[in-house]
């Protein structure tokens, strides 16, 4: 381990505190430790090194002693909620957190899958990489339609940025034309399939206004000089990224902004730091730093910076803001509005549709594409809304040839069965919804009055569900996506909606509980992210959206990061702050 | 006020009956979290035909065996009784499954054995390789099997795919093990010999 790099205890004035050190924590490192500004990262969990910290990574099935299945037990008694997460299985649990030690509540008739990641790098080792800008459809919905408060930035305040970080990342995916997904700066895209080829021409022909596009992904497909110089390698096309993975072939924080960070010696990071509140200057009305738990000795320490970004993931900065109180400000110093902890979003993933797909049998492929194939939102502004419901959703979705597990209760008993499991099965196509939800005021994460965690820090309580818009979109998708597959050729499709079973957190995709806005009235943060309140206070990461849109949501909250820190630079040359 | 993390009542009686199986020792190692994937670690044996499992008898594990032989026998490659997914099936049921569908295992092992009495009036371990393909097809076909009965057989029967294919035999002999493909490639043609590929590794 880097001395140097790692610090628990230090009466070091920093210029920057970075509370969190995920996809938006690591580009804040990056962007002010290259601007020569001196950081510390703050995280909660402990120290993850690239490639020498991921014990899982290649390792085959057999050699795992539940072929890769989490026991039962263990998975009931401190995995109940992580276990909930697709990517969740006993090569990747030591990268979610433990829900016996992080518990929380769910108000009566709701439920809430929170999904943690308390590592350096959090989540960005286990994203699902999947990448795409937000359009100004997106960002005027909420004004348009009038759910919501209006973004306070268009997609020309974002444009340049959303490039600059996509040069950077390392973004797979085709120049595709589209007004409603606009294109990214993009590495070539991995290959479709030959049916799924197919299957885009029979959209394009039956529903025109449904485009098809190969899903945009933070792989490098072909890297560039500039990512080779930062050690990173092409991708392998393993799919087994959620282990971590030392080829750095898909972004992390391992893999890309940390090592730019650290390269600048500006960057410190102090690990098994639950940061419990901001420290906060009444009569300057600026925070001067941070108030720090140890993860491990549970003792106390303090972290003092001239500005805070908040990149700790929307629940947990948010929980950090509400526990930031004064005697003045009770409900949390940046709180005037009212509004931190209300608004939370996911998306809705609640429905799918399979089908068979007849044909293509001397047709395969090799490896294991990192994407799928994505049908933007096709409702995307206000005169292609459905009657019953607002908003739209996107598609993701595959065609594949079903390996042992689709055919393992087919009947047959014998050689013949045997060998024939070892062919490759039919072609399959399916969709899955990627919903929007709507802001609403009444879902909302707050501090127990009563529970503390074993930080004591205030637990968190949830009380949040889908609306019946959610709901008549995710029913309306069942049948769109049905019909789709239809067109595209399948038989024996099957679809179901699942919105009563998989609550929202579902999608991994926390939202809007410090949202952005014009108005100090209504809203946390201003257009660059910088509290309304205090102006040396930033909070850069979900926790900052208006409005969920379709998209996956990352690529936009790092473009965010690099610009709040562009801004709160020349904020601090200006000396306003 | 739901609080998420509660543990349901089916656990302790699954905790309670471990401790009748291993010891307490080990059911405490379980219940604190610890230490489990070293007392639990599952390594194929040569001999778990001839020993009671954790979940199974002897005489069941002999059974399981043989039914592990007859749906997936020796080929070009070794069977699923020869990689012991009889063992792992034992050890998987218990491991990672609920009460619920280690009976629904328990009970499929015995209507086997049931239909291969009635039938040809012996053991399942005693009948011909015809026989026991015999047996094991009218299960599927419903000829000597209910619906119910069809489904848990058809249950048993994925934990025993689920274990030859995830075995080392099933990846790197029976399929094509792909560790590191190189990349993506969206088309290649398939030929007689294709095989699937067969190197996921997780599920």
């Amino acid at each position: 381990m880097n001395e140097k790099l790692y610090i628990n205890e230090t009466r070091e004035q920093f210029d920057v505190l970075v509370v969190g050190s995920g996809v938006t924590g690591g580009w804040a490192a990056k962007e002010f430790t290259e601007r020569g500004f001196k950081v510390l990262m703050i995280e909660r969990g402990r120290v993850v090194e690239h490639r020498k910290d991921y014990p899982t990574e290649a390792k085959p099935a057999w050699t795992f002693p539940n072929r890769t299945k989490v026991n039962d037990l263990l998975t009931e008694q401190e995995y109940s909620v992580q276990s909930k997460c697709y990517a969740f299985n006993d090569t990747t649990k030591h990268f979610f957190g433990n829900d016996r030690d992080l518990p929380y509540s769910t108000e009566d008739g709701t439920d809430f899958n929170w999904i943690r990641g308390n590592q350096l790098g959090g989540k960005s080792l286990t994203w699902h990489r999947q990448t795409y800008r937000m359009s100004d459809y997106d960002f005027t919905a909420n004004k348009k339609d009038g759910y919501g408060n209006d973004w306070p930035i268009r997609y020309k305040d974002l444009e340049k940025y959303y490039g600059y970080v996509e040069k950077f990342v390392g973004i797979s995916g085709n120049t595709d034309g589209l007004k409603q997904l606009p294109d990214s700066d993009c590495l070539p895209p991995f290959d479709m399939k030959v049916p799924e080829i197919e299957a885009k021409k029979r959209m394009a022909e039956n529903f025109p206004d449904r485009p098809m596009v190969i899903g945009r992904a933070a792989h490098l497909s072909s890297p560039s000089q500039f990512h080779i110089e930062q050690g990173r390698m092409k991708c392998q096309a393993r799919d087994e990224c959620q282990k971590g993975c030392s080829l750095g072939a898909y972004f992390s924080t391992q893999s890309s902004t940390l090592p730019a960070a650290v390269k600048t010696g500006n960057l410190h990071i102090a690990p098994n730091s639950v940061v419990h509140s901001l420290i906060y200057d009444h009569g300057k009305n600026r925070v001067r730093g941070v108030k720090v738990i140890d993860a491990q000795s549970l003792s106390t320490r303090e972290y003092f910076g001239n500005v805070v970004f908040l990149c700790a993931s929307t629940i947990a900065s948010t929980q950090v803001l509400l526990n930031s109180k004064t005697r003045a400000r009770p409900n949390g110093i940046a709180n005037s509005s009212g509004v931190t902890g209300h608004y939370l979003m996911d998306h809705c993933y609640n429905a799918r549709a399979q089908g068979k797909l007849p044909g293509w049998e001397d047709e395969y492929y090799s490896g294991r594409r990192p994407t799928g194939i994505y049908v933007p939102n096709f409702q995307y502004t206000p005169e292609k809304y459905k009657k019953n419901y607002v908003r739209g959703y996107a598609l993701g979705g595959e065609a594949n040839r079903s390996d042992f597990k689709g055919r393992a209760t087919n009947d047959g008993i014998g050689a013949d069965f045997k060998n024939s499991l070892t062919k490759p099965g039919a072609w399959h196509f399916g969709f899955y919804a990627q919903g929007e939800m709507l802001p609403k005021f009444d879902n909302q994460v707050s501090l127990s009055s009563s529970k503390t965690d074993r930080w004591g820090m205030p637990q968190l309580h949830f009380n949040v569900r889908w609306s019946d818009n959610e709901k008549a979109m995710m029913d309306d998708c069942a049948i769109e996506s049905e019909k789709m597959l239809r067109a595209i050729g399948c038989e024996d499709i099957q679809t179901s909606v699942s919105y009563h079973n998989s609550p929202p957190g579902s999608a991994i995709h926390e939202l809007g509980t410090a949202r952005m806005g014009r108005d100090p009235k209504d809203s946390v943060l201003n257009a660059y992210n910088q509290a309304h309140d205090i102006p040396n206070l930033f909070v850069t990461d979900g926790s900052s959206y208006c409005s969920s849109a379709t998209v996956n949501p990352s690529l936009t909250f790092m473009a965010l990061t690099v610009r709040a820190v562009e801004f709160c630079v020349e904020e601090m040359k200006q000396r306003r702050i | 006020m739901n609080n998420v993390n509660e543990i349901n009542h089916r656990r302790r009686a699954f905790l309670q009956k471990l401790s009748h199986t291993l010891g307490s020792a080990a059911a405490l190692s379980v219940a604190t979290g610890s230490g489990i994937s070293v007392a639990f670690a599952y390594t194929p044996r040569a001999d778990s035909a001839n020993n009671p499992g954790l979940l199974f008898s002897q005489m069941q594990m002999q059974i399981l065996s043989d039914i592990c032989a007859t749906i997936l026998p020796t080929t070009t490659t070794k069977s699923a009784a020869d990689v012991d997914c009889h063992g792992f099936v034992d050890h998987q049921l218990v491991q990672c499954h609920s009460e619920q569908q280690q009976k629904i295992c328990i009970d499929a092992v015995s209507l086997v054995s049931e239909n291969a009495q009635s039938a040809y009036g012996d053991v399942f371990s005693n009948i011909n390789e015809k026989q026991r393909i015999k047996v094991l097809e009218d299960i599927e076909a419903r000829t000597s099997a209910t619906r119910e009965q069809k489904e848990q057989f058809s249950f048993l029967k994925s934990l025993i795919v689920f274990g030859y294919f995830t075995s080392e035999e099933g990846i790197t002999k029976a399929t094509n093990f792909q560790p590191y493909p190189g990349g993506f490639k969206g088309s290649i043609p398939v030929t007689a010999d294709t095989k699937v590929w067969g190197s996921l590794n997780y599920y």
